[in-house]
Parts: structure tokens; C-alpha cells; sequence
């Protein structure tokens, strides 16, 4: 398949996954008064979840370019 | 305290700097040098969402609703994975037919109506202008924190606060001054504002640097980052509302979701995000790094909204100051007064660029499709008359510039100055979300006609109008308050926020839902309801088949229609002017390889591209109707349209299929070059193979036959010297036995020939009988040698002579290779799940790691300069990896020079099938 349809599927995907991550009920597992390190937990999960999008989104995006990082190739032990 | 005089040069020098800015990006364009040309120039221009509603308005919000201040964000970033598959397809559309604005873009779609054009570029205005005027509120606002915060100004703060409105004005004047000139250069509205884009992107950068600037203050200098800040907001009678989202925080989960939709909506059809993302789009790739960009963008403005909000409540208790300025009120309560003016300039570069970004979009829709369709039709006999209309066209885009600001300035006196930031900012992005159904079913769906975007539109905004700016206007007191609390006329149903009887859902909610429901609900309907024209049709192939077309192709026909080239040209000419007519009549003759001076009549696709030159200039709807004043054009049948769609379609998917075709042969061609290419390699080995078997067997011949010779000719040798010449003959022939035998060995393998007697075998006899067959090479080299086995060892399936043959050449080499006086050299065997492992160990030179690939290829010995050639054929260990192979495991060799090497190998308990056998 081409590299760009595959593309463009994954990045549907991220949309359908953004939209579960920051909607009612997912967003209710993290409505209580908890706090991690101090900060209120709702306040820590939404910034972290919008994180975890923007780097998948570059890792879907810049896929490429990143390949072109030089990489270890062990062979695997049975 | 600073002077009121030194905070009104800054911003006039920070205003200055843009001029600056854009000068210098427009010199550069002109120059073909382009400084915006580039992906990150692009995101930071979208940036252009974020205004001083985010800048101020975000922490107001999070002091009273704690998170609600979020969904506008995160909106954005939900819809932004989709931008390659919606906004790059509206920019190829854009670029396509010259289209300016949201307004021409909807007008276009459907039939290049007027009508549809003109009722977008209301909704646009209406809806918009509050949304400008909040931006000088904003400023005018911060200008009074910033000059006379606490009372602790000059005595004078009365006049000082009649001085500052005409300070707002003067900013809002300069303003309206940019966007003159740096919005309305060109005629054409579809060649790009590289001085504009230049300076919005700048502009982002400054506001992105002063949020997180007082963030970082806030949160690490006056407090001890996140955790202490929200520790010491527990005694905050409201803390509850930071930490969870519910009715009592003030944001519910409906609110939550209806302005997530809302501004994931509104960040692509928003006039001025459609003009940033779209019209000045220079290239379609910079979209991709928008798509990561953009929202990383959202998330670094957003992460210090939340503390600095519970700062300010826990500065300021009791609601003594606007938490709106929260952000200029924190370091001026601690006197630093410096920061409080980086944060203003901030705050400064977010109104300003809305300010302009906003009015120029909204003055191309003014001038195009409002103004100018109404010139033309009214006093059509006088437009067509004048000789030159270059100079009054960008008249009426200045004018609509300077009136939309001073619009935007009444309106903030008269109204604005009762409500917050976002309220106001919700509005207006609610009668953006009104372009969506039109816009999305428009390029994805054929079946929208004209009539079915007009009534979706005209139902939308009117639902939006009663819902939202009405009750406003009732409760600024310019309306009656019993439309609110009894309905219009009365009727409990007509009560705008309970719309319907809808109860239960606020303000904003309440009507993004009823206005998008009648809008897409119309929209479908009625398209279902109505026949399209045929340059709907047209205009509706074009618009959701624009990835198939190239530009030229674009321009096929649905008219027949004949000019003159002189007439097209006088006509173009009164719009764009000589030298842009002239210029683009070349251009056109250039890519068509014609010489349009030599040509009197001209064809349809000629007179489509003189359309499309004024749809840039007037907005499509005029272009076509000036064009038809002008050529006499007769519109072909609905069959023959059909017929010619039908064909279209044909080809388009034919182009589609012999695209597949050709990425299926692409393929299919790499494939079998790689199979040739392994079929050349196996090519040469053979042909290494052979001269390397041959030469090998010469050099034992060579020696037999010159021993035997020396025999021969010398009859009266000794006896001594006769039997040690013997001795050398029958080891060589030994040699060239074992050497064949080798050969014949791996050609058996390697051609599956070979005949294997499978038997249960204990592998430890294995391995004690080869090193009994070794001990006498062991002992020549003083080698020590160890064996570690588990106490049961698995029977396993092999064939014990070539079992036994792979050991004997594991343990020869390795004696052969160990160090000379301290050699040693062990074999452990490990039990694993479904295998057994055995690892033959030596403490000798160690093979390099370039090497260590090499060995078990054939012949292949590897030189080191100081131990010379081993002695041995080459094919031992090839041998080896094929008997292992056969029975089903896997050789390899690890090794580190002057170390040792470990060469190990597996053997499942059981065989697989022979025809799983990997090939």
C-alpha cells in the first residue's frame, strides 16, 4: 500500500483517538479531587494526554525523517 | 510606576517594528527572495487563533470555570490530524480558481452565486466585528492596568482614562493604516501578503514568549512551581473548581463538548484562519508540520493558564481585580513593573494581529461580495463604461478596511465594554461554525445545490442571532429583558436560551446546537429538494474531483461560447491593469506554446482563464458575470453535460487505475531487479567457487606430483629421505581426499541431496567422543579442555555422524585458534524451553567484528598478518552452518580480538514439518 494512504489512515485514527482521549466518559476516570506531585490529577492527565498527541502526531508526520537516525541492529538471540 | 507617555511611545515603537517587519518580507518577495516560504512561518501564523482572548481572557476564565477555559484549545488539536485530508484539499481548491475568501469559496461552490456570496460575507461581518472590538478592549483594558493599576498612578487618573480612549483609537487607526498597506498591495487578492504573514508570524512568536515569560515568573519566582502553587490554593473557597470538571466548577461535560466541537470548527472557518491557512498558503507541504506545530503551539500557551489564575485568586482575594488581567496585574503587585510591560506588549501583539489579519479577510468579502456585485448591477451602464477600475477596486477594499475598524471601535464603547473576553469570543465563533455545513459538504459531497447552502446558512445564523447576540443586546438594555425571561412575543418556546423548550444547557451550548442542527438539517434537506444548475454541477465536479485536476485541465468546458481577444483583454485590462493583463496573457501563451497576439478568436479555456484572473481581482461571482457581459456563450444541454461528467469521471478513474497500474509495475520492476541482481551474485560465487576449488586442489597435486617426481628421477635416495618424500605424498593425497570429500559434502547439502539417517541422539556423547578425537591435537598445543552439561539432557533428532562432524570442526578450530601454552577451550550445553544450545568456547585471537560475517562463507579463511593462513580448507565451517540448518537451528559466531570467540549453535527437541522449513 502506498506510504501515503497508510499516512493519512494513521492520522484519522490519531483524530479518532484525540476525540476518546479529551471526551466524556474517558475524561471522567480523572474527574477527582486527586493529586499527583501536588497537582490536581484532571490538571496533570489532560496536558499529558495533549502531549502524548502532538508527539505521535510528529511521529506520524516527520516518520521519515526520523528513520534516517542511525540505529543499532543486534542479532536477536534464540 | 510607569508614565503614561512611555507606554504609549513602546506601543507606537512595537507598531513600528511590524511596519518594519512587513516592509522588509514584502521587499523580499519582490525580490523573489521569500523570507515566509517556509513551514514553521506558516505555523506560527496560524498561530493568529490565539488573540487577546487567549492572552487575557483564558486565565479570567479559568478563575471562574477552573479547566473550562481548555476545549477552545483543544479543539484545535483534535481536528488538526485531519487538516491533509480537509484544509489541503481547500487549498488546492483555492489556488485552483483563484478564490480570496470563505464567502467566494461557498459562493463558487454553488454556482458562483452572488447572492450566496453576499449573505456569507454579512454573516462574516456581523458575526465578526464584535470579536475585533474585543481585541481593543483588550488593549484599552490592559492600557489601564498597565498605567493605573492599584490607584497608584497620578492623581489625574480621571483624564488620564479620557486620554486613553483616544490612545485606542490612535492604535486602532494604525492598525486600519497596516492593513491598507500592507492587506490591499495587489489587486489581485489571491497573490499572497508576504509582509502581512511576516509580521503575524512575529507577532506570535512575541505573545508565545510573554505568556510563558510571566508563566515562568509566576509559577517558579513567586511561587515553587505547580505542586506548591495548587497546595497553598487549598485555602481558596473555590479550589474545588480547579480540580474537577462539574456543574458547580461552572463547566459541565455538555459545555465541554459543545465548545470542543465549536472550536474545532471555528479554527478552520474563522475569516482570518481561512485566510492565514488557506489564501496564504505558499506551499501545500507546509501544512504537514502545521498539523504537530500548531497544536504544540496550543499546548505551551495553555500549561500556565491554570497557576496563574489560583495565583491571582490567591493574590487578590475577594474579586478586586478582573481576573482578566490577571497576567499584568501579578508582577505589578510585585513591583516589576518591566515584566508587566513585556506581558503587555504580549498581550498588544495578540489584539493586533487579530485586529488585522481579521479585517483584511473581512474586506475582501466586503469588496467582493457585497460592494462590487452591487455596483455592477446597479449602475452597471457607468462600471462598464470606465475606463480604468484598478484605482476605485482597491478604494472600496481601504474604505472597508477603515470602516470595519471604526465599526469595531463603536462597537466596543457601546457595547463591549459590559462583557468578558470570552463571552464576547464564543459568539463570534459560533457564527463561523455557520460556513461549516456548506464548506464540508461542498468538497465532499456532490449532491449540495445553492438553494440547500442558502436556506442552511440563512436558518443557521438566524437560530445564532436569536440565541446569542439578541439576549445580549437585551440585557446591554437595548432590547426588552422579557425576550429573555418569557420568550419573543411571549411564547415560552421562543425563549432564546431555552430554545425550543431545550432546557438544561447554557447559553453557548444551547445554540451551537440549534443553529447547526437547522443549518445542516436545511442544508441536506433542501439540496435534496433542488435541482442544481449546470454551473453548480460544474462548479461541484471541480470543487470534490480538485486532486485530479491539474489547473489547465481545471478550466474544461460546460460552455461554448466564442471572443475576441481584444475584448477579453480591454476587459481585463479596466480590472487588473495594462501590465498584469499583458504579463498574464504571456504566461498563458508560454504554457500553451500559442502566440495569443496572432490569435482573434480565442476558445472557452482561454475566456476560463480570464475568469479565473478576475475571480482574484472581484470575487468569482462578478468575475462570471462580467465575463458573460462580454461573451457570447451558450450554455450546452444537461445531457451533454452529463455526457461530458461522465467521460470526466471515466478518465479519472482510468487516471486512478493506470496510477495503481504503474505503482504495481514500479514494484513488480524493483522486485525483479533485486532478483537479478541476487541471481548475478550466485552467478559469481559459482564461478569463485569453482576457480577457488580448483586452485585448491592443485596445490596438493602440485607438491604429490613434484615428490613423486624427485622419486622417480632419483632412484638412489636413502632410505630416510625416501620415506619422509612418501610421507608428504600420502599426507597431500590424505588432504586432497578430505578436500573433495568436503566439496562432495556441500554440494550434497546445498543441492538437498544428501542422505541423513535421523536417530534419537544424547548430544553429550557427541561432544566427549570429539574431544577424545581431538585430544591428540590438544595435547600437540598444550590446550586444556572443559565440558559443562546439565545433568539430563533431552534426547534430540539428528544425524549423529554429521552432528558429530559439525563438533569435531567446532572443536579442531578452536584448538587451533586458542592461545598457545594457556589455551583452553570449553563446551557447555544449556536446556532452553524447545532447544538445546551449545557453546564452544576458546580464549584465542578472536575474530574481528568484520569478519565474524565472513567465516561461514566458502573458502573463505581469514588472514591475520601474524598467524598467516590457517591451515584447513575453507569449507569446514560452511559445512557446519548447512548440517545446523538442516536441523533446523541456527550457527553464529560471537567474538571479541584477543579475547576468544564463542561460536554457538541451537537444535530444537523437535522437527517441524519439512515443508515449514524456511527455504
Amino acid at each position: 500500500m502506498n506510504i501515503r494512504a497508510r499516512r493519512l489512515q494513521k492520522l484519522v485514527g490519531l483524530f479518532v483517538f484525540a476525540i476518546v482521549l479529551f471526551n466524556y466518559p474517558v475524561l471522567t476516570i480523572f474527574n477527582r479531587a486527586i493529586f499527583v506531585a501536588g497537582i490536581p490529577l484532571l490538571f496533570c492527565y489532560l496536558f499529558a494526554a495533549w502531549f502524548l498527541i502532538v508527539v505521535l502526531l510528529l511521529i506520524v508526520i516527520e516518520r521519515r525523517s526520523l528513520l534516517h537516525m542511525p540505529r543499532n541492529i543486534e542479532k536477536s538471540e534464540n | 510606576m510607569l508614565p503614561n507617555w512611555f507606554i504609549f511611545i513602546i506601543s507606537l515603537l512595537y507598531l513600528g517594528l511590524l511596519f518594519a517587519i512587513a516592509y522588509y518580507a514584502d521587499m523580499r518577495a519582490d525580490q523573489g527572495r521569500s523570507i515566509i516560504n517556509n513551514p514553521y512561518i506558516y505555523a506560527f501564523s496560524l498561530a493568529v487563533y490565539c488573540t487577546a482572548w487567549t492572552f487575557y481572557g483564558s486565565v479570567g476564565r479559568a478563575a471562574s470555570t477552573g479547566l473550562g477555559f481548555l476545549p477552545v484549545y483543544i479543539g484545535p488539536t483534535i481536528i488538526a490530524p485531519l487538516w491533509l485530508l480537509v484544509l489541503r484539499k481547500i487549498v488546492r481548491i483555492c489556488k485552483q480558481q483563484h478564490i480570496t475568501s470563505i464567502a467566494d469559496f461557498i459562493s463558487s461552490r454553488y454556482g458562483k452565486s452572488p447572492f450566496l456570496g453576499g449573505i456569507v460575507a454579512i454573516i462574516a461581518v456581523v458575526g465578526i466585528i464584535p470579536y475585533i472590538s474585543l481585541q481593543l478592549k483588550a488593549i484599552s483594558n490592559s492600557y489601564g492596568i498597565l498605567t493605573s493599576f492599584l490607584g497608584s498612578a497620578d492623581p489625574s487618573g480621571q483624564s488620564l482614562n479620557s486620554f486613553f480612549g483616544d490612545t485606542a483609537f490612535y492604535i486602532a487607526i494604525l492598525l486600519a493604516a497596516f492593513a491598507i498597506l500592507f492587506g490591499t498591495r495587489h489587486l489581485d487578492a489571491s497573490e499572497r501578503h508576504e509582509g502581512l504573514v511576516a509580521a503575524i508570524a512575529f507577532e506570535s512568536i512575541i505573545k508565545l514568549l510573554a505568556f510563558l515569560f510571566v508563566g515562568i515568573f509566576v509559577t517558579y519566582f513567586l511561587y515553587d512551581g505547580f505542586g506548591d502553587i495548587f497546595t497553598q490554593a487549598r485555602r481558596l473557597p473555590e479550589f474545588a473548581r480547579f480540580l474537577t470538571i462539574s456543574r458547580d466548577s461552572g463547566v459541565d461535560w455538555d459545555q465541554w463538548v459543545w465548545i470542543t466541537l465549536l472550536s474545532l470548527l471555528a479554527v478552520m472557518f474563522l475569516p482570518r484562519q481561512f485566510h492565514v491557512s488557506v489564501v496564504e498558503n505558499v506551499n501545500e507541504k507546509h501544512i504537514q508540520k502545521a498539523i504537530w506545530l500548531f497544536p504544540l503551539y496550543l499546548f505551551l500557551i495553555n500549561v500556565f493558564v491554570l497557576p496563574i489564575a489560583v495565583a491571582g485568586l490567591l493574590h487578590f482575594p475577594g474579586n478586586t481585580v478582573d481576573a482578566d488581567t490577571f497576567v499584568l496585574a501579578l508582577p505589578l503587585a510585585e513591583g516589576h513593573q518591566w515584566i508587566a510591560l513585556f506581558v503587555f506588549i504580549g498581550g498588544l501583539s495578540a489584539a493586533t494581529s487579530m485586529v488585522i489579519v481579521a479585517t483584511i479577510a473581512l474586506s475582501i468579502m466586503v469588496s467582493n461580495n457585497l460592494v462590487m456585485p452591487i455596483l455592477l448591477r446597479v449602475r452597471a451602464l457607468q462600471i462598464s463604461r470606465s475606463k480604468d477600475l484598478t484605482r476605485p477596486l482597491l478604494m472600496i477594499r481601504r474604505g472597508s478596511i477603515i470602516v470595519l475598524v471604526l465599526w469595531a471601535y463603536v462597537y466596543f464603547h457601546v457595547v463591549a465594554e459590559y462583557y468578558t473576553l470570552v463571552s464576547i469570543g464564543l459568539i463570534s465563533f459560533t457564527a463561523a461554525a455557520q460556513f461549516a455545513p456548506a464548506i464540508i459538504g461542498g468538497i465532499f459531497w456532490r449532491g449540495g445545490t445553492r438553494n440547500g447552502a442558502l436556506a442552511g446558512l440563512i436558518a443557521g445564523s438566524l437560530v445564532w442571532a436569536f440565541t446569542l447576540p439578541m439576549p445580549f443586546a437585551a440585557q446591554a438594555g437595548l432590547l426588552p429583558g422579557s425576550i429573555v425571561t418569557e420568550g419573543l412575543f411571549g411564547i415560552s418556546l421562543l425563549r432564546p436560551y431555552s430554545f425550543l423548550g431545550l432546557e438544561g444547557l447554557d447559553p453557548i451550548s444551547n445554540s451551537v446546537f440549534w443553529s447547526l442542527l437547522f443549518n445542516t438539517g436545511l442544508y441536506v434537506v433542501v439540496s435534496f429538494a433542488s435541482r442544481a444548475s449546470i454551473l453548480e454541477h460544474s462548479q461541484a465536479v471541480m470543487f470534490i474531483e480538485s486532486p485530479w485536476y491539474t489547473a489547465r485541465e481545471g478550466r474544461y468546458q460546460f460552455w461554448r461560447g466564442t471572443s475576441s481577444i481584444e475584448v477579453l483583454q480591454s476587459l481585463l485590462t479596466r480590472f487588473i491593469g495594462e501590465e498584469n493583463t499583458k504579463k498574464a496573457f504571456y504566461e498563458y501563451a508560454r504554457i500553451h506554446e500559442t502566440d495569443w497576439q496572432q490569435q482573434q478568436q480565442v476558445d472557452q479555456e482561454f475566456i476560463s482563464y480570464a475568469e479565473q484572473l478576475l475571480t482574484g481581482a472581484i470575487g468569482a461571482a462578478s468575475a462570471r458575470a462580467m465575463i458573460s457581459s462580454v461573451v457570447k456563450e451558450e450554455p450546452i444541454s444537461v445531457e451533454e453535460m452529463m455526457g461530458i461528467l461522465n467521460e470526466t469521471q471515466q478518465a479519472i478513474s482510468q487516471k486512478k487505475t493506470l496510477e495503481k497500474k504503474s505503482r504495481e509495475l514500479e514494484q513488480a520492476t524493483t522486485e525483479l531487479k533485486q532478483a537479478n541482481a541476487r541471481l548475478l551474485e550466485l552467478d559469481r560465487l559459482k564461478d569463485d567457487f569453482v576457480a577457488t576449488v580448483t586452485h585448491e586442489l592443485r596445490t596438493p597435486l602440485t607438491s604429490v606430483r613434484a615428490f613423486a617426481e624427485i622419486l622417480f628421477d632419483n632412484p638412489d635416495l636413502n632410505t630416510d629421505q625416501k620415506n619422509n618424500f612418501l610421507n608428504i605424498i600420502i599426507k597431500e593425497s590424505e588432504r586432497l581426499t578430505r578436500l573433495i570429500n568436503q566439496v562432495l559434502d556441500l554440494q550434497k547439502v546445498e543441492s538437498k541431496t544428501m542422505e541423513w539417517e535421523l536417530t534419537d541422539i544424547d548430544f553429550s556423547e557427541i561432544v566427549v567422543e570429539s574431544f577424545e578425537a581431538c585430544s591428540q591435537l590438544a595435547n600437540e598445543k598444550n590446550v586444556t579442555c572443559e565440558t559443562a552439561f546439565p545433568a539430563r539432557i533431552p534426547r534430540i533428532p539428528g544425524d549423529r555422524d554429521r552432528l558429530m562432524q559439525v563438533m569435531l570442526n567446532l572443536i579442531s578450530n578452536s584448538i587451533k585458534f586458542a592461545k598457545d601454552d594457556s589455551g583452553k577451550v570449553s563446551v557447555k550445553i544449556a536446556v532452553k524451553k524447545n532447544h538445546l544450545r551449545v557453546d564452544v568456547v576458546d580464549n584465542g585471537i578472536g575474530i574481528g567484528k568484520k569478519d565474524q560475517q565472513i567465516v561461514f562463507e566458502k573458502f573463505r579463511q581469514i588472514n591475520t598478518p601474524d598467524v598467516g593462513k590457517p591451515a584447513g580448507s575453507g569449507l569446514g565451517l560452511t559445512i557446519a552452518q548447512r548440517i545446523i540448518e538442516y536441523h533446523q537451528g541456527s550457527l553464529w559466531v560471537k567474538s571479541t580480538p584477543n579475547k576468544g570467540s564463542t561460536f554457538s549453535f541451537t537444535l530444537p527437541f523437535e522437527r517441524q514439518k519439512e515443508n515449514a522449513l524456511p527455504t
